[in-house]
């Protein structure tokens, strides 16, 4: 597990942390909305790769949908509000 | 050696995350740095010994059910929603009568303060789990019941809020041979139905357009007609072929004195599934 700060982003300031590797997308469903955050060894953080959040992909036939994000072991998947 | 994703979980799963607003799922098999070892991790891939693979609706062999699949489902939902959850999970584990109990071995879950917890339906222990699961719920499904819709339909009995009274397991339809292949369309009665290959993308095409789970069914291409705008609310699961043809019968024994009885014929091969699994949208 990795746990830091966040940068950027809609945890920007908080401590997460992700079981997986590369980092951890929050997800926003009713919004439609996914912050994906990838994990920086070197900083101990992670950084948001689009401060404002990317469109949240969930149709299944599309590439880099959220149900493929869950079943691959790079990233983590947290819902907005989990644990808060 | 692999650890695989039983189709029937993970429909299960996708059912799950429609269900509950905020609800995202968030696997069922272990990733590379996850702890390698649990209900995440297949039998053939859990170390010896592993307390997910000693008891005895887990362990295989003698068990005869699958090797090669993870067990377990994450779910990462707001605190609401894990409350909510996680709440209607102890009901069960707390009642002993409840029949839905038996799919599970157990769940970490949180109830909004305090430390996460795992509940433990065979022991019927309670102890601190790891901070994770105050982000996500992990339910384990025993593993001799991986592949047995039962209990997906027992669990999202339970998700939806459904008492032990109220609770019925759904019907198996059998399903026939679908006139065309997945993915067909039939728009002429106003109402769409939809052919899939699997109950999974069945469940995936369901979620993505906002259909409810519990308005899903399979239903026989000849009894498509019948259906018109008719929404059944029960969740219903592939179910096995036909039986398979009777054995041939044992020869008469030699003339003069009684034959033995003839070997009974083996027993045919089940039938495979042939149709294909059709959803009424909500309209």
């Amino acid at each position: 597990m990795n746990t830091g700060i966040c940068v950027g982003g809609l945890a920007d300031g908080q401590e997460r942390t992700s079981r997986f590797p590369k980092g951890f997308l929050l997800v926003d469903k009713e919004l439609d909305i996914v912050w994906v955050y990838n994990w920086r060894e070197d900083r101990g953080d992670f950084f948001a790769r689009e401060p404002r959040g990317e469109q949240l992909i969930s149709d299944p036939e599309k590439p880099d949908n959220r149900w493929r994000a869950a079943e691959e072991g790079d990233y983590d998947v947290i819902a907005v509000g989990a644990g808060q | 050696m692999t650890t695989l994703a039983n189709p029937v979980m993970r429909a299960f799963a996708v059912a799950w995350d429609v269900m509950y607003p905020s609800a995202v799922f968030a696997g069922i098999v272990a990733g590379n740095t996850h702890v390698q070892n649990g209900y995440h991790v297949s039998i053939e891939d859990n170390p010896a010994g592993n307390y997910s693979i000693t008891r005895a609706d887990d362990k295989a062999p003698p068990g005869s059910w699958s090797r090669n699949e993870a067990a377990a489902v994450d779910m990462s939902m707001s605190k609401t929603d894990m409350t909510t959850c996680t709440r209607l999970f102890k009901v069960v584990w707390s009642d002993l009568s409840d029949p839905r109990r038996v799919y599970f071995n157990a769940f970490n879950g949180w109830e909004g303060s305090g430390d996460a917890k795992r509940y433990d339906f065979v022991s019927g222990a309670v102890s601190t789990a790891t901070p994770d699961h105050k982000t996500h719920m992990h339910l384990e499904v025993k593993r001799r019941y991986v592949n047995d819709p039962r209990a997906y339909a027992a669990a999202l009995s339970i998700l939806r809020g459904e008492s032990k009274g109220d609770f019925t397991m759904p019907k198996l339809v059998t399903v026939n041979d679908a006139p065309t292949g997945p993915g067909t369309i039939y728009g002429s009665d106003g109402v769409t139905y939809r052919g899939f290959d699997s109950w999974g993308h069945a469940l995936q095409w369901a979620a993505f357009w906002g259909c409810p789970s519990a308005n899903l069914t399979v239903v026989k291409w000849a009894d498509v007609p019948a259906l018109l705008g008719k929404l059944v609310p029960d969740l219903v699961v592939p179910v096995a072929g036909p039986a398979g043809k009777d054995g041939a019968p044992g020869k008469d024994g030699a003339p003069g004195k009684d034959g033995k009885d003839g070997t009974d014929g083996r027993d045919g091969a089940d039938g495979q599934i042939t149709g294909t699994y059709v959803i009424s949208p909500v309209a």
